[in-house]
């Protein structure tokens, strides 16, 4: 298989790695709200303490591995998006403050700020990502130099929005999920009363953005029409999560975690497939999209970071898989916790 | 070092305020131990450096020495203020100091600013000043910690006020060389981005306005005052907290 193809792969495989993982912690942020007292936000807190700082790092291994196989990609969206970009790099250190900072004081309004900021700032997050994603996938203007000329503005768009929201009610349905596995009594029915509406807003964006892009946006389907069978992923992913209901009922919480992994895995395939083989669509002129090919590195480079990856990947999977094990279960405070 | 001037200006502080007394002694001597070492290390690890700059970034060398000519017996100075106009330096040196650092030959020539072309030097005063800023501190804390390791060894470490009172501020010494190290080391390459292949006035993104950038240089530094300010504000109570008793079981 050419290079250009492999890191694509690798680049869609980090991304999709980052959304399954961090979107729980995004979505624990969104869940939190509901939380009441101090000893319940603490416990979600606690739920993603020892994981959430290693699931961001696969969305900078994403971006490192964007930079160095194809930098004309990295340079045109970074630079392009630059003011979205900033705000989610704002949210990001916001989240982390306010994790890190929120039990270092006994005062409630101290404790009070730091968990809306949070609670914000993680949803704010979560929405950006999916916009960006939806960008890209909408087509961006792009001058003959392959540089971004749109504005601030032109990232808002219906279609991106759609993608955004529906990107945002994944995540938080992912954070119910995970949070359900990982609280208990009192709390645990509290937020699963909480739970159908944001479920229904899922499985209602899932299929409006899916008709959208269907009836809207023929550049995304002509992979999809090149293999019509491909058609049938939306519709295994619609099984996905209708199952994912049906174990959420009969309380198989980790069964109904799988079902949102899943879900994300299936979406992000879903985007892959539609987008593939460019990283960007251009709205000038579909000369200028962004692709495998016109944006790589040389085939020197991308051999050298294959060979770090295939040493690397294994590595970080490991101890991602290590962690997970010794955290599992239901989530106990004790003086180590935030 | 860092680590080391920040535990011994708590230790410097409870030993002021005569409190955790105790605590205060154990910290003071782990830490003046650890800081003399790691700065003699630092003075090692420093020479090292600046023979791989003289050797890659010769331009910045020159500048941090303010040395125009390409002239053998090069002057390592103490401190000094540069007239760029006039290409002198008045202020402290010794003579052929910095050849033989660079070199072991106090005869060495050492390439000047002025073998470069007029574009392609740093501001020579300023790169001047941070870089013997930072090796002035550099030697103040090798001083404090050495004095500190005499006092250790005397058994008189709460005998001078006037000594615990300069390690009480001595945690901002690490952080303020630090940054003049930086300082040095970013300015000292300018005008190149990518030394000798990018310059940075190559290097901006065509694409975004002043404004943008302006936006997120205020948003990035009002993020890091808040987060010093809550920084210092944890770290405060946490030191007029005390040491937490361990369990021991």
């Amino acid at each position: 298989m050419e290079l250009n193809i492999i890191w694509f792969i690798l680049i869609a495989v980090l991304l999709t790695g980052y959304v399954i993982l961090d979107g729980f912690d995004l979505g624990i942020g969104f869940v939190s709200f509901f939380a009441k007292n101090d000893t319940d936000k603490r416990i979600l807190l606690n739920s993603i303490a020892p994981v959430w700082d290693g699931n961001e790092v696969w969305l900078l291994t994403g971006g490192g591995a964007l930079f160095a196989a194809f930098p004309d990609v990295y340079a045109t969206i970074f630079s392009g998006f630059y003011m979205a970009l900033m705000l989610v790099l704002a949210m990001l250190i916001f989240r982390a403050t306010a994790l890190e900072f929120r039990s270092k004081s006994e005062n409630p309004t101290w404790r009070k700020i730091f968990d809306n900021l949070f609670a914000i700032s993680s949803t704010i997050a979560a929405l950006l990502f999916g916009v960006a994603l939806g960008n890209v996938a909408n087509g961006i203007y792009l001058d003959a130099n392959k540089e971004y000329v749109g504005t601030f503005w032109n990232l808002l768009n219906p279609y991106s929005l759609v993608v955004g929201l529906t990107g945002l009610a994944l995540i938080i349905v992912h954070g119910f999920n995970y949070a359900f596995y990982r609280t208990e009594n009192e709390l645990q029915k509290l937020l699963k009363s909480k739970y159908n509406i944001f479920y229904y807003l899922y499985f209602a964006l899932f299929v409006i953005l899916n008709l959208f892009t269907i009836i809207a946006k023929p550049h995304l389907l002509q992979n999809y029409n090149s293999n019509p069978v491909l058609y049938l992923l939306p519709l295994v992913n619609l099984i996905v999560i209708l199952l994912m209901y049906k174990y959420h009922k009969s309380n198989f919480h980790l069964k109904t975690f799988f079902m949102s992994s899943l879900s994300i895995l299936l979406n992000m395939l879903t985007f892959a497939i539609a987008m593939f083989p460019n990283f960007a669509y251009s709205l000038t002129d579909p000369k200028l999209n962004l692709t495998i090919y016109n944006s790589a590195s040389s085939q020197k480079t991308l051999t050298v970071m294959l060979i770090i990856a295939l040493i690397g990947m294994p590595l970080v999977i490991t101890y991602t898989i290590v962690v997970y094990r010794i955290f599992r279960g239901k989530t106990v405070l004790n003086e180590n916790s935030y | 070092m860092t680590g080391g001037f920040f535990m011994l200006s708590i230790a410097a502080y409870y030993l002021l305020k005569k409190v955790h007394v105790e605590h205060a002694k154990k910290m003071f001597k782990v830490a003046i131990i650890f800081t003399a070492v790691v700065s003699l290390l630092e003075l090692a690890s420093g020479h090292s450096n600046s023979q791989m700059i003289a050797k890659h970034q010769p331009a910045k060398l020159a500048a941090a020495e303010a040395h125009y000519d390409s002239l053998s017996k090069a002057t390592l100075y103490l401190f000094g203020w540069v007239d760029e106009k006039e290409q002198k330096v008045y202020g402290i040196g010794i003579p052929g100091m910095l050849s033989f650092l660079i070199s072991g030959d106090f005869n060495y020539p050492v390439k000047g600013l002025n073998a470069f072309k007029k574009d392609e030097i740093p501001p020579v005063n300023f790169v001047f000043q941070s870089y013997h800023i930072m090796v002035a501190l550099g030697m103040l804390m090798i001083a404090l910690s050495l004095f500190g390791v005499y006092l250790l060894w005397k058994n008189k470490i709460d005998a001078y006020p006037w000594f615990l009172k300069i390690l009480l501020i001595s945690f901002i010494f690490p952080q303020l060389a630090n940054q003049f190290g930086w300082i040095t080391a970013e300015v000292g390459r300018q005008p190149w981005v990518v030394y000798g292949l990018m310059k940075t006035k190559d290097a901006f993104s065509p694409i975004l306005d002043a404004g943008q950038v302006l936006f997120s240089i205020i948003l990035f530094s009002s993020i890091y005052l808040l987060l010093l300010a809550l920084f210092v504000f944890v770290v405060v109570k946490k030191v007029k907290a005390g040491p937490v008793e361990l369990n021991k079981n």
